[in-house]
């Protein structure tokens, strides 16, 4: 049995706007075990990006934690102090951003700035300790010629070669968690291949879990073994990267899946068939299930009632009203599950 | 009017090269950027030709000389006939009625202090097509064929999300009655399931209207969802033009393999198991290029020859056209 290395707990998180509060993350559960590779999957202003957040506990004013807990190794992130999480960033969780152009100081080399990180959390290493350990780390990740390319500016690096750096600087403290935030985005298919390609690799190499964020189906099926998938700040559904894919149980999921071109399929062409309507508001989030507007199966329940997790099997649960045991039978899905909390 | 027989849009031969350092109190050497170097392609009327390639490849600085957003370095521009290069500055307005343009970034392409009529009926004022009440009803079904509503007529743009404004931006391209449209990344700036809204949309317009479209994208999958047949570009040059299930079925260029195998599937079981082909390196710079292959430095079966002389497109069949000494 794995063990649970991280516990989020009905974790809200708004931000305190002059216009009102926005409410981002509106209670959120998962657990990350060690070893495993989870995948956050959501579209823009689904909440995935503030979860990372919240669990690194980057959410600045005007935004809050207002509830629940992030259990790591047994002891909540969210009780403690900046000073107690500055010593477990770096150390013990550590983060890549999306836009490797802007995560890196453009006025100081490379060496610099990794230097500064892998002194700042071994304190009793020396420059040239330190030097040596990013050059371990450079080659780890696949830059070449690190001795020579660590004296350069970020500039003089490619956007591959950054997020690559990026890398190695995140892994440089050996952290037990990593969360990459849309690592790829940014970059054109054949460098996401490296680096996806890198990742997997390291997966293996690297004793870290991983918290992988992003909104291309296609990155998630190609390195997660548990996937998440948000909306409107909820989870609506989750499971293992079969669950999610082959046997999906929200009409998100299915929505999501079936917006998107499978590439390979030819002959006769296809239709896109989208999700209607826009995502919902989150000044003024819907009062039942966020995606109740857009759902094609929307009852009147949906409308009304928050919906809770019902739990499918021991990896797979989703947050839909019609796998209750009233609902009709629609579709594939699964009818009549017990609920969980 | 329009001549059916010969494609609505000819490039022969297109350059576009950028005058980069020199010059100033410093001096300094002078260099070119070959954005766009030497491109040939041709599209018929009601197709859409998909234009695929990475960041830097020239992709939208050809679609943007095409229709003179910038002028060209050399080669031709044929529209119905007319080279649109050789056309002077004064006499462009009929053309610019005829093709039209769909931006990538909904939030920078609308100017955010014009309601949606202005932004919608400034091409039908501009143009002399109608004007007054006739004027207001015509942005009113363009607003209705784009998926909007009446009231939002008199709406600025950041009344709107980003799916939205793409369906304004959408009206504006169609408020004169285009034969091209050219659509440079019209969704990678929109989310997962509004893409498949607008993409649908693209659709069923080409299909009433019998608009032709030069589809500009860095999304393979959905170039090759939305498009007849594919040019993939690399360094300002065609690797391959086909058909697109051809292309996709039986890539021969070696850069569109590697492209290909590079898309991540939505299906964990496919995506674990394919085979792929990881590019070493970067896209080298275009400026002042090495002569032969532009993809020679990155490429699995360079020869010598490759890095001595670039290799013209040549039609393998059924029109196939691969750029390459060794497939």
């Amino acid at each position: 049995m794995k063990k649970p290395l991280l516990e989020v707990n009905n974790i809200k998180t708004s931000f305190f706007s002059h216009l009102g509060e926005i409410q981002a993350v509106r209670g959120s559960s998962f657990i990350l075990n060690e070893g495993d590779v989870l995948g956050i999957v959501g579209e823009s202003g689904s909440g995935k990006s503030v979860t990372a957040l919240s669990i690194m506990g980057l959410i600045d004013n005007p935004g809050r934690i207002k509830e629940g807990e992030i259990l790591f190794g047994g002891e909540d992130l969210v009780k403690k102090s900046q000073t107690e999480l500055s010593e477990i960033r770096g150390n013990e969780i550590s983060m890549i951003f999306q836009d490797p152009m802007t995560s890196l100081n453009p006025v100081y080399t490379i060496e610099n700035q990794m230097v500064e990180v892998i002194r700042r959390h071994n304190k009793d290493m020396n420059k040239r300790e330190a030097i040596a350990k990013a050059v371990e780390m450079l080659t780890l990740v696949g830059i070449p010629e690190p001795e020579k390319r660590i004296k350069s500016y970020p500039h003089e690096f490619s956007g591959g070669m950054r997020q690559r750096v990026m890398i190695a600087t995140a892994l440089s403290c050996g952290p037990r968690l990593l969360i990459a935030d849309e690592p790829t985005t940014a970059l054109d298919v054949t460098i996401q291949a490296q680096i996806l390609d890198l990742m997997n690799d390291l997966k293996q190499r690297v004793n870290a879990s991983i918290i992988l964020i992003t909104h291309d189906l296609g990155v998630i099926a190609e390195i997660c073994d548990q996937i998440i998938v948000m909306y409107g700040g909820t989870v609506m559904e989750k499971g293992t990267a079969k669950d999610i894919f082959y046997s999906p149980q929200n009409p998100y999921t299915v929505g999501l899946y079936q917006s998107v071109p499978k590439a390979g399929k030819t002959g006769e062409k296809q239709r896109l068939i989208p999700i209607e309507g826009s995502p919902p508001d989150l000044m003024h989030p819907p009062k039942g299930c966020p995606f109740s507007p857009r759902c094609p199966h929307a009852m009147k329940v949906c409308l009304e009632k928050p919906v809770p997790m019902f739990k499918l099997s021991e990896t797979h649960s989703s947050a839909c009203w019609l796998l209750h045991k009233d609902a009709p039978a629609v579709g594939k899905y699964t009818k009549g599950v017990e609920s969980v909390g | 009017m329009l001549d059916n027989s010969k494609p609505l849009l000819e490039v022969n031969n297109l350059r576009k090269y950028f005058k980069v350092g020199g010059g100033g109190i410093l001096g300094g050497k002078k260099s070119w950027l070959k954005a766009v170097d030497g491109v040939t392609f041709s599209i018929n009327h009601g197709e859409t030709l998909g234009l695929v390639g990475e960041s830097g490849c020239g992709k939208s600085t050809t679609g943007r000389t095409i229709i003179r957003l910038y002028d060209a370095t050399g080669g031709e521009v044929n529209f119905d006939g007319t080279d649109l290069t050789k056309v002077p500055e004064k006499e462009l307005m009929p053309f610019r009625k005829r093709i039209q343009m769909i931006f990538q970034d909904p939030y920078a392409s609308l100017n955010p202090r014009m309601t949606v009529t202005d932004i919608i009926g400034e091409g039908i004022t501009t143009h002399n097509i109608s004007r007054g009440a006739e004027r207001q009803e015509r942005i009113f079904n363009l607003l209705m064929r784009v998926g909007l509503k009446r009231e939002h007529a008199n709406r600025y743009p950041h009344e709107f999300s980003g799916g939205q404004r793409q369906r304004i931006g959408i009206a504006r391209a169609l408020a004169v009655e285009p034969d091209l449209i050219v659509c440079d990344e019209p969704i990678s700036a929109l989310d997962v399931s509004i893409q498949a809204q607008v993409v649908n949309m693209l659709e069923d317009l080409q299909d009433e209207m019998g608009l032709t479209y030069l589809f500009i994208a860095h999304d393979l999958s959905m170039v090759k969802h939305i498009s007849d047949r594919i040019g993939v570009m690399y360094l300002g040059q065609l690797a391959e033009v086909a058909d697109s299930d051809e292309l996709y079925n039986h890539p021969q260029h070696p850069y569109t393999k590697a492209l290909l195998s590079a898309i991540p599937i939505p299906d964990p079981d496919l995506t674990r198991k394919n085979k792929r082909i990881i590019l070493q390196g970067d896209v080298p710079s275009p400026i002042d290029p090495p002569p032969g292959c532009r993809f020679a430095s990155r490429c699995s079966i360079a020869s010598e020859q490759c890095r001595r002389e670039t290799p013209v497109l040549r039609d393998r069949g059924a029109g196939h056209l691969v750029a390459c000494h060794n497939v």
